[in-house]
């Protein structure tokens, strides 16, 4: 394409002529709303450009957007990239937006309430029906539905581009479950700490009004006789790619994150399974599709809770967005909503782009005759049976086969298709390494409803994309913050602060989801358990280093126990065949395969710190913003580890572990810190405490009970060294290696941290402080049991010491198994009591 | 091991500094986040910081101007203000560095670390494009040392004194918050960007987040006030830090000493409250919160350390 | 460059290589590592290792007008290695050496039997610096005075090893040794792998041994202190360092003081407790203003009247520095074969006492070919090496020799061995000593090596760390297969 005269202020940015750019208008100048920006831009060297792209992605890592994606390993790629430029746009044009976009939200919401009741609109043949009942989003459950206030959109997005006019224009309308808010949140608060100046110079308007006005608008979709009604935040959990927003979102309006699974419905109303058992809920931001909501009333769909939508029905629960709302976000409806709005008396202010519905003849023929002309939608989006392929697709790039496939397509069932005219759009300013250059740009905007009305996002989500891909088929990619620059004096003011709301004191530290509550044990369990293979492989290494000869030394007397140890502490079966080695293996490489496992398989290091972020982003609320910088720098890590660490022995190794154990640390001090001492710290607490005795008696048990005289201290180091208490050790008791010492630090000790004593008192202790219930009191015996194992070792004389016939020491081994016993029960119990959940299989969060 | 009078109080005072460092880099950084909030027709002045820091006089008799650029310098990096994050954090490892001997090796490295990072990028703290990520270091660091603290550390002696200079220098600092920032908000009354300021205080105190649990609701002056000095369940709150402070005493040789002292604490504190209709009544009342404190500071220094040369 | 050229001055005799550059068999597998890594990852190493000293707070204090300057401590990644077989040999010298010394210092401050015997001249007690009258008659547990030496080994142009000097006062540098091999294990963590090396760190546990051992109350439970200066002092590091891996207090003379009962108390958080062993990092003349330099800061009054009166033990004892003085040095072999009738395991350096005239006579003549050395003062302050002299620093030192004779001793130049070492980007050969620590109660402890210091500038001979001298880790290796013991390598 032709460049135009480049911009005055960005040397170099030269937009496509024929287009229209955010930035630059026709002849270069730079628009009004720019300048600022562009001033500070063109001040940026390349070297710039990179470090804030770094800066950017770092932060949007410290967020904890992107770890869940790094974990599926294969691909490391981002959920999204935030490009440091932001979309600017002036206040009277927003004003038009916003303008638009309330009229849309309350057309939508007329049309929904007409087709799930009157149905005016298709008896007089505004709406047709073919397009309405063909819709995915169209929900027979949801007719006679009365939603509170008859409101059916709480939350509501679209998709707008702008033409080369520079009109702006709806790509398509998002009315089921809309997402976005999040995303936006995130990227505005990343832009303000990476251009803290420029954000401070410009001040775009503030997104905090807007996320109060949704606070608002949730509880407008309360069913009517509730004063203070409780929120949760509805996602189909880990597996759906934007769980990191509704996890996020959710922590930010400070509602809890629920699954279907979490939820009942019971007389009519719906309850969350929480500690103090089941919890009213009086309203759904509901995150899942309408046809995952109620398996009993949805067409397709196997999942949700069951009675949920006659619940909804009975105004037993408010669902934001109602069941069914999604009928209008089909392509197929988008070109009738001017109609609708005639049929309403109204003039649409903010149209959609030409879309074509074949359901109507006269399109189906115009389509069919100049296919190539077109962008094809298939609204039912499945893609055309037979081929793979995606529900859009551009027509020119057909090939015959696929070309076969869409004209049979149109011709036999026309209501599916829509065609809508290809365009170029306008195109922003975009950081790349090349430097700065014009990219096409969609903007998503967001809506809420509430009792005064309606409050529009001043800001949005803006995504960069490619004009060689149909742009519905686009999900992910860059992503820019949008800055709305409005200073007009009449300005509405955000809803929130137009209205005194009375303050309803729920207190959700006490309230605790069942999820959230087993997600908070595994944390903690996952963290300790990490911590234990990190530091036990460490000290087997550096041990090794010091004298090479241990690993043959007593015939391997010093080597297998460590090895057993490394491999228990992974819950991974030991090689070794009842304590001996199997003779083809080499002792060197025996070792070697100890630390992978420990270290970098999947079973290690690797899979705990996995367990750790998937358990935490699974109780989102109860942790806080600096505890994700920290997960983040250890998702890094976890990846380095499993990906980079060839060999046991390279000296990279231990830098490695020293970060993790370094991030590790760290984490435990956020834990103690910024944490409510509520009932989801006491669960972290108790994952904690449980993980953290099973290792110590683990160590007894592999390494102390079998070290025999010659091996003995260097065995006892090691199980110092792994417990971070040779220091503590040495302080103490100046004698190396002598029996009792060790048990007495690691076992006895009530006032060292890393002995077992200590962690039964830390479980006694918490226990006391839960919710009883049936089996609680189980829970304390257990532990009273475990103390009692104490008595095995109270102290130990030299008899002790010596080894039985089986060449470990049987005081030792009697004391573990009356410590381990109950512990397991324990956990076992917890699980019963606690996070007893009748709907869903079992299954560890932690996934270990 | 029995624990040398001098030790524990450069126990006490290290964690004290530490702790200082990592609130004011805190305050510093909720409140530029606020400005950046707020559009630029707020006004806004930067004299609240060196109020709750309580070094405006000092401030003034070495800069004539008060802004951005000279309060923030003076905060993060100024050799005129002993209390400024880089004093603060040297003065925390000259401390910590003749007690080495009892700290956990790690300990000792974080502080270490912590320095040699203030030192070389006082600026960063400085230039606001930097500050986040100087503020984002500093507190990372104060917690891995609080990790290590209660992870590897005997519930000894040593202990108790760190974790005594900790909750005092959490408790005054919370109070100075609440009497600085809080008293100006209750006076102003509710304007417009009421919210965005309640949420910079609580900020100011990583209390944001906790807040939000524990009231499901737009932000309130009176429940933040509230919440910042009676809820018990929340660590930063003062009377968590009271709280930790009592049952540390409890632990040591000859604890029960104080306990008057104590106690006395406790009632100041209790009389505060978020139902304080007038800024200036907050004020006067998170005054004798702050006396209260630095007698009981006094105490605790007399009792353990007496007078050495 | 690559390292396959590494080199051997002319002349000397470099610890890991033979003349023709080739690898002396215990440093075979080292030194090939070294040709494998290539000099741009020893220097990545270094670096890494540098980086390490820095956050680890591995320091040492330079005292400057009022304020101690911590500098990071200069370490060398090369490690020097020595065959165990030698190792032995040399082990077995120094605990003969220091028993001697020991019974010496004992019966100085005793009957004296060596001086009315004939064998030490009762002159130079008269003017030793060192000797402290108040020490007269005091009888230390086990006739030790001299508990913890360092004494400094050198190894000259033909592969001789001579101890250089017996430091028996404050002797410093045993945690650089624990410190560097924790470095060097970083550092190197693949080439450990391949090597059997003797563990270093379990000396803290050993001192402490001794230490407690001490105690006037006996039994086991005794409680021992470190006695620092303080921080500026240029060995605080190490004094902490030593008192937390012993796990007792480190204490400053301020939170000592001896009571009316002549017990010595420290000021506790739970009141005065009874302290029965002090390990003092505090010269003589410092520990007691009562008894010596009155304007001490840093001492405890009353001290020595507590240690008379046998309420405290002191390590090491008062007045054992008698022995550490260049000119008693010339008569160790007479002492060794006089307390214990054996020959002298280990050479001395073949001294001249400018006490005697004859022998003034031949170091004013020979200068040039001697290192002139003052009979007193530790570091290399006052050295003068003959052959690098210039005629006025000949002149000013002849002058001074005459004023003083008593207080100079001369020995003739050794040509320090050298060992392969990393000078910015290059590796080249330097200079090095190396000043293993012995132990001396009821029974003898000397470290497996020790603290190897090298002079990093070319040709130097002056290692002190206080004057630019740099540090290696000192590796002792087992090359007789199946003699190796697989003792514990710590953290």
């Amino acid at each position: 394409m032709l460049a135009s005269s480049t911009s005055d202020l960005l040397p170099g940015y030269a937009p496509q002529q024929d287009g229209y750019d955010e930035a630059v208008g026709p002849s270069g100048e730079t628009r009004p709303a720019w300048k600022m920006l562009s001033r500070a831009v063109a001040l940026m060297t390349p070297a710039d450009i990179a470090d804030r792209q770094r800066q950017a992605d770092r932060l949007v890592e410290a967020e904890g957007a992107s770890y869940l994606f790094h974990d599926e390993g294969a691909d490391a790629s981002r959920p999204w990239r935030l490009d440091p430029l932001p979309l600017v746009l002036g206040g009277h044009e927003w004003a038009q937006i916003e303008r638009g976009v309330s009229q849309r939200v309350r057309i939508l919401d007329r049309m929904i309430a007409d087709i799930y009741g009157e149905q005016r609109l298709l008896l007089d043949r505004v709406l047709p029906s073919a397009a309405v009942f063909g819709a995915p989003g169209y929900q027979l459950a949801a007719h006679g539905m009365m939603p509170p206030q008859s409101r059916w959109l709480a939350v509501y997005a679209a998709d707008l581009l702008r033409l080369a006019n520079g009109e702006w224009r709806v790509l398509r309308d998002l009315t089921d479950a809309p997402s976005g808010a999040g995303y936006a949140l995130v990227n505005r608060n990343v832009s303000a700490q990476m251009l803290p100046d420029v954000v401070r110079d410009m001040a775009p308007l503030s997104l905090a009004p807007f996320f109060a006005d949704m606070r608002l608008a949730l509880d407008a979709s309360a069913p009517p006789d509730r004063p203070s009604p409780r929120t949760v935040v509805l996602s189909p959990g880990l597996g759906d790619p934007s769980y990191f927003e509704h996890s996020y979102l959710a922590a930010h309006l400070g509602y809890h994150l629920v699954e279907t699974g979490d939820l009942v419905v019971r007389h009519g109303r719906v309850w969350l399974r929480a500690l103090s058992g089941l919890e009213p809920i009086d309203v759904l931001l509901r995150r899942v599709d309408s046809n995952s909501v109620d398996p009993l009333e949805s067409a397709t769909g196997m999942m949700g809770v069951p009675g949920l939508a006659r619940a909804a029905r009975g105004c037993g629960v408010g669902l934001a967005n109602a069941l069914g709302s999604g009928v209008t976000a089909s392509m197929a409806v988008l070109p009738f909503v001017a109609d609708a709005a005639v049929a309403f008396g109204e003039e649409l202010m903010l149209p959609a782009l030409t879309t074509r519905w074949c359901g109507d003849p006269e399109n189906q023929s115009m389509v069919l005759a100049a296919l190539s002309k077109f962008v094809l939608h298939d609204t039912a989006g499945l893609g055309v049976e037979g081929v793979r392929q995606a529900p859009t697709v551009f027509g020119s790039q057909l090939d015959s086969a696929a070309r076969r496939q869409w004209i049979d397509l149109i011709t036999t069932q026309p209501h599916r298709v829509v065609a809508q005219d290809k365009a170029t759009f306008a195109t922003a300013p975009v950081m790349t390494p090349a430097g700065v250059r014009p990219g096409t740009v969609v903007l998503r905007v967001l809506a809420v409803v509430g009792r005064q009305g309606i409050s529009v996002m001043p800001g949005g989500l803006a995504r960069v994309m490619d004009p060689s891909i149909p742009i519905v088929n686009q999900t992910s990619g860059q992503t820019k913050d949008v800055w709305v620059l409005d200073d007009r004096p009449d300005r509405p003011l955000p809803m929130s602060t137009r209205v005194v709301r009375s303050m309803p004191q729920v207190d959700l530290r006490e309230s605790l989801p069942t999820r959230a509550a087993e997600a908070m044990y595994w944390v903690g369990r996952n963290a300790e358990r990490s911590e234990a293979l990190a530091r036990a492989a460490s000290s087997a290494l550096s041990i090794v280093q010091g004298d090479p000869t241990l690993l043959t030394a007593f015939d391997g007397g010093w080597r297998r126990p460590v090895v057993a140890g490394l491999y228990a502490l992974a819950d991974v079966a030991s090689p070794l065949v009842d304590g001996k080695s199997p003779s083809t293996v080499t002792p060197d490489d025996e070792f070697r395969a100890a630390i992978r496992t420990a270290l970098i398989d999947g079973s290690g290091l690797p899979g705990t710190l996995r367990g750790l972020s998937r358990a935490a982003s699974s109780a989102r609320q109860f942790v806080s913003a600096m505890t994700w910088r920290v997960l983040g720098e250890l998702g890094a890590e976890r990846t380095q580890l499993g990906a980079e660490v060839a060999d046991a022995y390279d000296s990279g190794v231990r830098r490695r572990l020293d970060t993790v154990l370094v991030n590790l640390s760290s984490l435990a001090g956020l834990f103690n810190e910024s944490t409510v001492r509520g009932p989801a710290w006491r669960f972290l607490e108790i994952g904690r405490r449980v993980d953290r005795a099973l290792c110590v008696l683990s160590v007894f048990d592999n390494v102390v009970s079998p070290a025999s005289p010659g091996t003995r201290s260097s065995l006892f180091d090691h199980v110092l060294a792994s417990n971070e208490s040779l220091v503590a050790y040495r302080r103490r008791y100046r004698s190396d290696a002598v029996l009792d010492a060790l048990v007495d630090l690691l076992i006895r000790d009530d006032t060292n941290p890393r002995a077992l004593a200590f962690q039964l008192d830390q479980l006694r202790n918490q226990i006391a402080l839960l919710p009883s219930r049936d089996g609680t009191q189980v829970l304390t015996q257990k532990i009273e049991q475990a103390s009692a194992s104490l008595v095995e070792v109270s102290w130990l004389t030299s008899e002790a010491d010596q080894l039985g016939a089986n060449g470990r020491r049987e005081v030792i081994d009697r004391f573990v198994r009356a410590a381990r016993t109950p512990l397991l029960e324990f956990a076992a119990q917890l699980n019963l009591v606690y996070f007893n959940d009748p709907t869903r299989l079992r299954q560890k969060v932690g996934g270990r | 091991m029995a624990l040398l009078s001098r030790v524990a109080e450069q126990l006490y005072w290290g964690a004290r500094y530490i702790e200082r460092a990592e609130d004011t880099v805190r305050v510093v950084r909720a409140y530029t986040d606020v400005l950046v909030d707020l559009p630029t027709s707020v006004t806004t002045s930067w004299e609240p910081l060196l109020a709750i820091t309580g070094t405006r006089a000092l401030h003034d008799a070495h800069h004539d101007r008060v802004d951005e650029a000279s309060v923030i310098h003076f905060l993060v990096a100024d050799d005129a203000n002993p209390n400024c994050i880089v004093h603060a954090v040297a003065a925390a490892r000259e401390n910590l560095r003749s007690a080495r001997e009892v700290l956990p090796r790690d300990a000792w490295q974080v502080v270490n670390d912590m320095y040699l990072y203030v030192a070389a990028h006082r600026s960063d703290g400085v230039s606001r494009r930097s500050r986040s990520r100087f503020a984002e270091r500093v507190i990372a660091d104060s917690q891995r040392l609080d990790g290590i603290l209660s992870g590897q550390m005997s519930r000894d002696h040593a202990y108790e004194f760190l974790r005594l200079g900790q909750a005092m220098e959490r408790a005054d600092m919370t109070t100075r918050v609440l009497g600085v920032r809080a008293a100006a908000l209750v006076e102003s009354g509710a304007d417009v960007y009421a919210e965005v300021q309640w949420m910079g205080v609580l900020r100011s105190l990583s209390a944001l987040q906790m807040y939000q649990r524990a009231t499901n609701s737009p932000i309130n002056g009176m429940s933040v006030i509230d919440f910042l000095l009676h809820d018990r369940a929340f660590p930063r709150s003062v009377m968590s830090c009271l709280q930790a402070i009592r049952d540390g005493l409890a632990r040591l040789p000859r604890g029960d000493q104080l306990a008057p002292v104590i106690a006395e604490v406790f009632a100041t504190a209790a009389q505060v409250s978020g139902d304080a209709v007038d800024g200036a009544e907050l004020d006067a009342e998170t005054d004798l919160l702050q006396s209260a404190l630095a007698g009981l500071n006094n105490a605790i220094i007399s009792t353990y350390v007496g007078v050495l040369d | 460059m690559t390292v396959t050229d590494l080199r051997v001055n002319a002349g000397a005799y470099d610890e890991l290589l033979l003349p023709d550059g080739s690898a002396r068999e215990h440093a075979q597998v080292l030194v090939n590592t070294l040709r494998r890594l290539g000099v741009d990852e020893l220097q990545a190493r270094q670096d890494h290792a540098d980086l390490d000293i820095l956050t680890m707070g591995i320091t040492f204090t330079v005292y400057s007008d009022g304020r101690g300057i911590d500098r990071a401590w200069p370490f060398d990644v090369i490690p020097r290695v020595i065959d165990a077989t030698e190792w032995r040999h040399i082990e077995a010298g120094l605990t003969q050496r220091l028993r001697a010394l020991n019974m010496f210092i004992d019966d100085i401050y005793n009957e004296q039997r060596v001086i009315v015997d004939g064998v030490f001249p009762i002159e130079l007690l008269e003017g030793s610096v060192n000797f402290r009258p108040e020490c007269r008659g005091v009888r230390p547990k086990y006739g030790v005075w001299a508990h913890i030496s360092g004494s400094d080994i050198v190894r000259d142009f033909d592969g001789t090893v001579y101890v250089l000097e017996d430091n028996l006062r404050v002797p410093s540098g045993v945690s650089y040794m624990i410190e560097n091999r924790l470095i060097s294990k970083r550092a190197f963590a693949d080439v450990f792998e391949q090597h059997s090396v003797q563990p270093v760190d379990g000396y803290t546990d050993e001192l402490f041994k001794l230490l407690t051992s001490l105690s006037p109350a006996g039994g086991s439970s005794a409680s021992v202190v470190v006695l620092t200066p303080g921080i500026y002092n240029s060995a605080y590091f190490e004094h902490g360092f030593l008192a937390q891996r012993m796990g007792v207090p480190l204490v400053e003379g301020r939170d000592l003081f001896v009571d009316d009962d002549n017990v010595v108390y420290m000021r506790t958080i739970d009141g005065p407790t009874r302290v029965d062993v002090i390990y003092r990092r505090v010269d003589d003349m410092f520990i007691d203003p009562e008894a010596f330099r009155a304007d001490s800061t840093l001492g405890v009054a009353g001290l020595m009247r507590s240690w008379r009166a046998g309420k405290v033990a002191i390590a090491n004892a008062p007045g054992a520095g008698v022995a550490d003085d260049k000119v008693v040095y010339a008569w160790v072999p007479d002492f060794i074969r006089y307390y214990l009738h054996e020959e002298p395991i280990l050479a001395n350096v073949p001294t001249y006492r400018c006490m005697y005239p004859a022998e003034c006579q031949y170091v004013i003549e020979h200068m040039a070919e001697l290192v002139v050395k003052p009979a007193n003062e530790s570091g290399g302050a006052g050295l003068l090496i003959g052959n690098r002299a210039t005629a006025a620093e000949i002149l000013e030192r002849t002058e001074a020799i005459l004023a003083d004779p008593r207080n100079w001793v001369a020995q003739p130049i050794l040509s320090l061995s050298t060992a392969p070492t990393l000078c910015d980007g290059a590796i080249l050969p330097r200079h090095l000593d190396l000043r293993p620590f012995i132990l001396t109660g009821a029974t003898s402890y000397v470290t497996a090596g020790g603290l190897t210091r090298v002079a990093l500038r070319e040709g130097s001979l002056v290692v002190n760390s206080s004057q630019g001298g740099g540090s290696k880790d000192t590796w002792v290796i087992e090359t007789q297969p199946g003699a190796a013991s697989p003792t514990t390598a710590g953290e």
